[in-house]
């Protein structure tokens, strides 16, 4: 290719290079469509992954958020961003946060005290378009639960008096189911005894108790023994 | 009754005040709205909207901005070389409204009839190119200094296939008598002045960009490197120079610059107009509102190109001069000539 | 257990009012009365709105936010339909300074003199937590940052986030323009 093959070859491609931006131009100008979202005008679709600054989830069942004030979320955030307290709640026994300060300023968005949170009651928002004149952007997380949290607390107090009633009750259940078993267990006791040995021995009745008990520990999971052992007895006790 | 008005004016005290108000107040207007245009195109170009939110459809964008420019202040570095600094904004302004005034809008409408246009319009553009020297050694800035540099060596590069050019479309008029419909006598023509080169095309209805392809190429590209427009902005170049020789530059200051650069723009776009378009020439609507018309529509081509390609780099800038640019012109000037001799 | 989708694309309840109020005119009814001074008022408001309404930002960014601000600038946001896309890259034709991303302690002079190269009247935007108030690398004995642009520039808006969303900053941008066009008839 010489000289001035060369000059036409690049202006060959000028060529095709204003050809594709007035292609976009017309597309623009004759065919009004454009690529821009108006925001003021019009709101962005928001990705479901969207991560804003934390907030407090409202539940269906309760109403209101599940914070129990472990902080736990205030010791994970590696900005600080997090100032909770709270406690004790009169009435009830579950502990509920006070105050729920967070920093939107700090937050880095990073998710740790979503993760570290064990009630699961933090998500992301989706505030997308605060700005202000003011450089203060604690928030306060909790405010707008505040006036259900009466609210929730007498609830809570009637599910725990309720559940308190329930575990007397399947307690005392359980205790007797116990009591019925170990009735029985004697009787049956007694009976092959009485067949097996003629010479009456009395058994010791404080050594047979604690073999009987061992065996369905030993059946179910070794080391998580005792939850479904003090279960398994109040789930059958309302049937029997 | 006076035939063209610069007749009218030369017969009044007021000529020049009055001529003086017209093209200013004009300037201005083409100002603001080739800012304006600018921003659209460039937005379209970028498929977005670009200014819609003052006054419809934007149009009260650019005047925003002046107000906000006259209204900001007007900085003097400590160390800069006053005199220079403060001449050179006025300077570069000056020189394009002399420009303007030579420009042929239609047969009458003339505001300065010289027969010697065509140099009259490229040594004012040699003045522009003074004034942005000035500005950039009188900022005491090594970017503007920088930028002012690279400004003239390229102004004075890329001058030499602009004159030659437009040499070329010179020769073709001259070689041509042709009729003046007023008077009906033949009259040998006077390639240099730039109604005569509309004439020229008038009468054989055969616009010189026909007559003359190659020279109005080089023509436009040298038009873009001489005003400074993108892919030859590199005395401006943002990445490199901050901007170059108005750096230092605020507020209204900055903006006789900027209205330098535009008004440039539209002198380049006229000049094409009148060598390559033919002027005023064309069918049912009158003169100067061709005139205009096709002046926008190269205006518009500039501002296609700033947004589809990059910049080019200093040594490409000057390759692309002295060793395409120059030898194509030269060469193309002597066909003409031989072409002109023969027939 | 389910969530209750409601006040999702809502605003944080503040701990401290942060709403705008407009203050009286301390100079009082007289004055106001005065035709001479109402009609240098109408004057401020024009260029006031001159001023709204070109907003031309310093084009440099400082960390990862900038990535956002130019985002803003491109065609998907396009902060040009506020007049406000003229990016310009000399401190002395600019108006409102866009402090996006975090400031080291090495940068803040620069930022400074930039600041001072800049003709007023001028503005500037804190965007993102770190040039609010240092942000996640704000901790105890910390020796890196700037802990706030507010410490080095007067700033007039504040955006939050890390990083704020393009649609953050053109909020921003119309508070701003709000602000300019109220002129001193504003409280912050
Ligand atoms: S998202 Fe990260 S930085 Fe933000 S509050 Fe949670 S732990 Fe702290
Ligand atoms: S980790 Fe969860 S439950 Fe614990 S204090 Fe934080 S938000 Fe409340
Ligand atoms: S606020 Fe977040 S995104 Fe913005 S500069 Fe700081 S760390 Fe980066």
């Amino acid at each position: 290719m010489g000289y001035f093959g060369k000059v036409l070859s690049g202006f060959g491609s000028l060529l095709t290079g204003m050809r594709i931006t007035f292609s976009q131009f017309a597309k623009t100008f004759f065919g009004r469509k454009n690529v821009t979202l108006q925001y003021p005008k019009e709101q962005p679709k928001l990705a479901p992954a969207f991560r804003s600054a934390i907030k407090l989830i409202r539940f269906e069942e309760t109403g209101t958020h599940d914070c129990v004030a472990c902080k736990a979320c205030e010791r994970i955030c590696p900005s600080y961003c997090i100032k909770l307290s709270g406690g004790k709640v009169e009435g009830i026994k579950k502990k509920r946060v006070a105050e729920f300060e967070m920093d939107f300023s700090l937050c880095s968005l990073c998710g740790l005290c979503i993760d570290a949170c064990p009630t699961d009651t933090l998500e992301y928002s989706k505030v997308y378009e605060e700005a202000g004149y003011n450089r203060d952007w604690r928030v306060d997380l909790v405010a707008e639960f505040r006036e259900y949290e009466a609210e929730f607390v007498e609830k809570q107090r009637v599910i725990e008096e309720k559940a308190a009633t329930a575990k007397k009750a399947k307690a005392e259940a359980a205790k007797k189911a116990k009591e019925a078993k170990k009735a029985k267990e004697a009787e049956k006791a007694k009976e092959a005894e009485a067949e097996a040995a003629d010479t009456a021995e009395k058994p010791d009745t404080a050594e047979k108790p604690p073999a009987l008990e061992a065996k369905p520990a030993k059946a179910d999971a070794p080391a998580k023994a005792e939850v479904p052992t003090a279960e398994v007895p109040t789930a059958e006790a309302p049937k029997s | 009754m006076p035939e063209t008005l610069s007749q009218l004016l030369d017969d009044s005290v007021l000529a020049m005040p009055i001529a003086a108000g017209l093209i200013m107040g004009a300037l201005t207007i083409n100002v603001l709205m080739l800012v304006w245009a600018e921003r659209k195109v460039s937005a379209w170009i970028q498929r977005r909207m670009g200014p819609t939110e003052v006054g419809p459809f934007g149009l009260l964008q650019t005047l925003a901005d002046m107000l906000k420019l006259i209204s900001k202040q007007l900085i003097t570095p400590s160390n800069v070389d006053k005199p220079l600094f403060h001449l050179a904004p006025l300077l570069a302004f000056a020189p394009v409204i002399a420009a303007v005034a030579l420009m042929p809008f239609s047969k009458s409408l003339i505001l300065v009839q010289n027969d010697f246009g065509l140099l009259f319009v490229f040594a004012f553009g040699g003045i522009a190119v003074i004034a942005i020297f000035m500005a950039g050694w009188g900022s005491n800035n090594k970017y503007a200094l920088l930028g002012a540099i690279r400004s003239v060596a390229q102004s004075i590069s890329y001058e030499i296939p602009l004159i030659l050019s437009a040499l070329s479309v010179v020769l073709v008029v001259n070689a041509m008598g042709f009729t003046l419909a007023s008077g009906g006598s033949i009259v040998v023509a006077n390639g240099l002045d730039l109604s005569h080169i509309v004439m020229a095309q008038d009468q054989h209805g055969l616009w010189f960009v026909l007559v003359q392809p190659i020279a109005a190429i080089i023509y436009f590209i040298s038009a873009l490197a001489e005003t400074n427009r993108a892919p030859f902005d590199i005395p401006e170049a943002e990445s490199e120079l901050v901007a170059g020789f108005h750096t230092e530059y605020s507020g209204m200051r900055f903006s006789m610059f900027f209205f330098a650069e535009y008004t440039n723009m539209l002198i380049v776009s006229m000049l094409a107009v009148v060598l390559f378009f033919g002027g005023w020439d064309g069918p049912v609507l009158p003169g100067p509102l061709w005139f205009f018309l096709k002046s926008y529509m190269v205006i518009f081509v500039m501002m296609w190109v700033r947004w589809t390609f990059p910049r080019l780099r200093f040594d490409q800038l000057m390759t692309f001069c002295w060793k395409v640019m120059i030898p194509l012109s030269i060469l193309n000037l002597l066909a003409t000539a031989f072409v002109v001799a023969v027939l | 257990m389910g969530k209750v989708d409601k006040g999702d694309l809502g605003r944080f309840l503040p701990l401290v009012d942060r709403s705008a109020t407009p203050v009286v005119d301390p100079r009082g009814a007289e004055v106001a009365a005065d035709p001479a001074v109402v009609r240098l008022a109408i004057l401020d408001d024009l260029l006031n709105m001159g001023r709204a309404n070109s907003l031309w930002p310093l084009t440099f960014g400082l960390a990862c936010c900038a990535m956002e601000m130019m985002a803003a600038g491109a065609s998907k946001y396009d902060l040009d339909r506020f007049g406000a896309g003229v990016f310009r890259p000399s401190a002395r034709q600019a108006d409102v300074m866009i402090l996006a991303g975090t400031i080291s302690k090495k940068m803040a002079p620069v930022i400074r003199q930039l600041w001072d190269q800049m003709p007023g009247p001028k503005w500037a935007i804190a965007m993102g937590g770190c040039t609010i108030d240092g942000g996640p690398f704000k901790y105890p004995n910390q020796y890196a940052i700037v802990e706030g642009a507010d410490k080095i520039v007067p700033v007039d808006i504040y955006i939050p986030g890390c990083p704020p969303r393009p649609e953050a900053l053109i909020a921003g941008f119309l508070q701003l323009k709000e602000k300019i066009k109220a002129g001193r008839k504003f409280n912050r």
